[in-house]
């Protein structure tokens, strides 16, 4: 994959250089924000790492002036976890996904990952979490090569859980954005989702931690 | 403070003292309606007297005049008529002569002979028995002779009243609208109070119907002076607030962006640390090597959280009490944070048990609460023995919101229940990345909002209790 790394910090910046050559990737390296719209303009890449902070301008700006522009290349964040809101604000100005700082590498190689192969089908926005594949549009669902009937709810549960894959989603999390679509969500309604949620798609794929939530591994 | 309506006390006033000058005004009307019957009395009594004096023929009055000897047996049956003049029979008079009375009418007093220095017509008073008599005696010509005419006051007052009426019956067909002054004036008064103490009424309703946080200046078009004083003190008050407002934003924004922008300077170079390290790690296969990384790694993570709490605290800090409270659900927040360290409770495959009353609602900070609610699961799962049982509980009494986590694992010493709150003190045993600001953080959260945090044994198990009681 070719990665355009947008880091202003020397270190980290060279030690993430060094990580994606490891990984099998190429990666360009620029410490601003301009620097950054010049190598768009000039070369194609596959993503695009970007910092929180650069000294030019705010990472979240300059994410909203690409995707203005009509940049939709998959933007993985880095942001610091003491502002959950950042989180928040990067995802609505366009970025797919995040990292807070410090990160396993093994953590930022599986997102790239993942991040690589919604480029492929980046047009309509569909999420791809290892064999699942899910496509708002269209409101489909595939499992491989197959396709798979959903009902409307389970089809919004399922996609708040792949958008989060890897991490838990708690019960009332998914109440709460099933309800914004749904409004006929009861209390015991996700339980009973989940569960035929489960015997269509195999019961491996969304694991349940008694007390917490449901997530779906990212692979 | 006690309240009056000004509207009501002018009421009361207004139509007090017009009811109280209507009284006044028609009792100076029966005392002046008195002083004119006195008057109308004495003049008709003066008239009386000086007719009855010219009227009587003098030639009766001449001794042994045998006319007049029959004229005075006539009288003495019936009073004579005087015809023309007015007087007759029913008129109060007496005629005197010689020291006696000659003619006298029916009704007419027992009397003294009247005289006086000098006077040839004069008004006095007499007492007959109870009643008490206006006279007017004129002396006839030339003669020891007297006119007197008389009246019964009480009677004359008696008159009063049908006289009254009559004058009233007259104004009344004459000048109705006399009549109607009196409701009118009520209905005037009512009226003109009513729409005069309208913009008054107006102008605090229209405050109190302000929503609540709405701080601008009251505007409004006709102000009445007398509370124009009030107004300019409010709207110079919702000045003072807007300004402070402004500047507690101002600060905040600046506060936040400072302590944003410290994590990331603390935290890029930590993360430099740490992939460096990882990146070595892979790239080596000697065992020694791979285990110095790895701990160089979890050297990063602890300094990292510690960085991360250090920020925190920052972030809550004295100005943090003055933003306002709002509307916080604490059983979503317990549930997001439970599934933030998702992974983590899987990982030491702990029973993660979770019961949430109904009703969570609290006021308060969110950020500042969730920070709490993190801390403290964080540290009973962090503190939990392998295996072991996190139980998280919200429940509510008549007057609070407690929030109750428990985990087993070691007991928290008598000895450190004091000054575990105290900054960077960590639980013993510590192979975990604490990094001891956990509980001030908590604790700091616990104080904005007037909660108390309690630290106890648990019922059900050896381990940790710990209650933050909200009171609501």
């Amino acid at each position: 994959m070719k990665v355009l790394l947008v880091e202003d910090d020397p270190q980290l910046g060279a030690t993430l250089e060094r990580a994606l050559h490891h990984d099998g990737s190429v990666c360009e390296w620029v410490k601003s924000a301009e620097d950054a719209s010049l190598a768009l303009d000039v070369s194609v890449f596959d993503l695009i790492i970007l910092d929180w902070m650069l000294p030019d301008q705010q990472g979240i700006d300059f994410l909203k002036e690409a995707r203005h522009k009509g940049i939709t290349l998959p933007v993985l964040m880095l942001t610091a976890r003491t502002a959950t809101s950042e989180k928040i604000e990067g995802l609505d100005s366009g970025a797919d996904d995040y990292l807070t700082k410090p990160f396993d590498l093994d953590e930022l190689f599986a997102r790239l990952r993942s991040l690589g192969r919604r480029r492929e089908v980046r047009a309509s926005s569909i999420i791809t979490v290892g064999q699942l594949s899910l496509c708002p549009d269209r409101h489909e669902v595939k499992l491989g090569d197959t396709e798979i009937q959903l009902s409307k709810t389970e089809f919004i549960i399922l996609k708040k859980l792949m958008e989060n894959a890897g991490r838990y989603v708690s019960k009332s999390q998914l109440e709460e954005y099933a309800y914004t679509w749904d409004n006929c969500v009861t209390p015991n309604a996700i339980e009973a989702q989940i569960s035929r949620l489960r015997k269509r798609l195999g019961s491996d794929i969304i694991s349940t931690l008694r007390g917490v939530g449901y997530k779906v591994e990212s692979i | 403070m006690t309240f009056f309506s000004v509207k009501a006390r002018l009421y009361l006033y207004t139509f007090s003292i017009t009811t109280l000058t209507w009284i006044l005004v028609l009792a100076a009307v029966i005392v002046g309606l008195r002083a004119v019957v006195i008057s109308l009395t004495e003049d008709a009594l003066e008239i009386r007297s000086e007719i009855l004096a010219s009227a009587l023929p003098l030639s009766y009055f001449d001794e042994g005049d045998p006319a007049l000897v029959n004229w005075l047996e006539q009288v003495a049956q019936t009073p004579p008529d005087f015809v023309d003049t007015g007087i007759d029979s029913d008129s109060s008079y007496q005629i005197w002569y010689n020291g006696e009375v000659i003619i006298k009418s029916y009704i007419s007093p027992t009397m003294p002979e009247p005289s006086q220095e000098g006077a040839s017509s004069f008004f006095d008073h007499v007492q007959d028995e109870d009643i008490v008599w206006l006279t007017h005696a004129t002396k006839i010509k030339g003669k020891d002779a007297w006119a007197v005419a008389t009246e019964d006051m009480e009677l004359a007052f008696e008159g009063i009243v049908p006289f009254s009426l009559i004058i009233f019956v007259f104004i009344g067909e004459n000048f109705p609208y006399v009549f109607i002054i009196l409701p009118l004036s009520f209905i005037s008064l009512f009226f003109g109070i009513k729409k005069a103490i309208s913009p008054i009424i107006e102008i605090s309703n229209k405050i109190e119907a302000r929503v609540d946080n709405d701080t601008s200046s009251i505007k409004i078009k006709k102000n009445p002076i007398e509370i124009k004083a009030l107004i300019d003190e409010i709207n110079l008050c919702y000045e003072v607030i807007r300004r402070n407002e402004t500047e507690l934003n101002t600060s905040l924004e600046s506060e936040k962006k400072f302590t944003a922008n410290a994590a990331h300077e603390l935290l890029t170079p930590l993360a430099a640390i740490k992939s460096e390290a990882q990146l070595r790690e892979r790239q080596t296969n000697d065992p020694v090597q791979k285990e110095g990384l790895a701990a160089i790694s979890l050297r990063v993570d602890r300094a990292t959280h510690t960085v991360e709490q250090l920020v925190t605290l920052a972030r809550l800090d004295p100005k943090t009490a003055q933003e306002k409270l709002k509307d916080v659900n604490l059983c979503n927040i317990i549930q997001n944070v439970s599934a933030e360290l998702g992974n983590k409770i899987s990982e030491k495959n702990i029973d993660f048990r979770i019961s949430l009353s109904d009703n969570c609602n609290l006021k308060g900070l969110v950020s500042a609460i969730s920070v709490l609610c993190r801390n403290l699961v964080d540290n009973a799962v962090r503190y939990c023995s392998e295996n072991g049982t996190v139980s998280i509980e919200v429940f509510s009494n008549s007057s609070n919101l407690i929030l109750r986590i428990k985990n087993t694992g070691r007991p928290i010493p008598d000895y450190m229940r004091d000054y575990i709150f105290d900054r960077f003190v960590r639980g013993a045993g510590e192979e975990e990345t604490g990094s001891g600001l956990g509980m001030s953080i908590v604790k700091r959260v616990a104080e904005i909002h007037r909660a108390e945090v309690l630290l106890s044994d648990p019922e059900d198990m050896i381990g940790v209790q710990v209650d933050v009681i909200f009171p609501v």
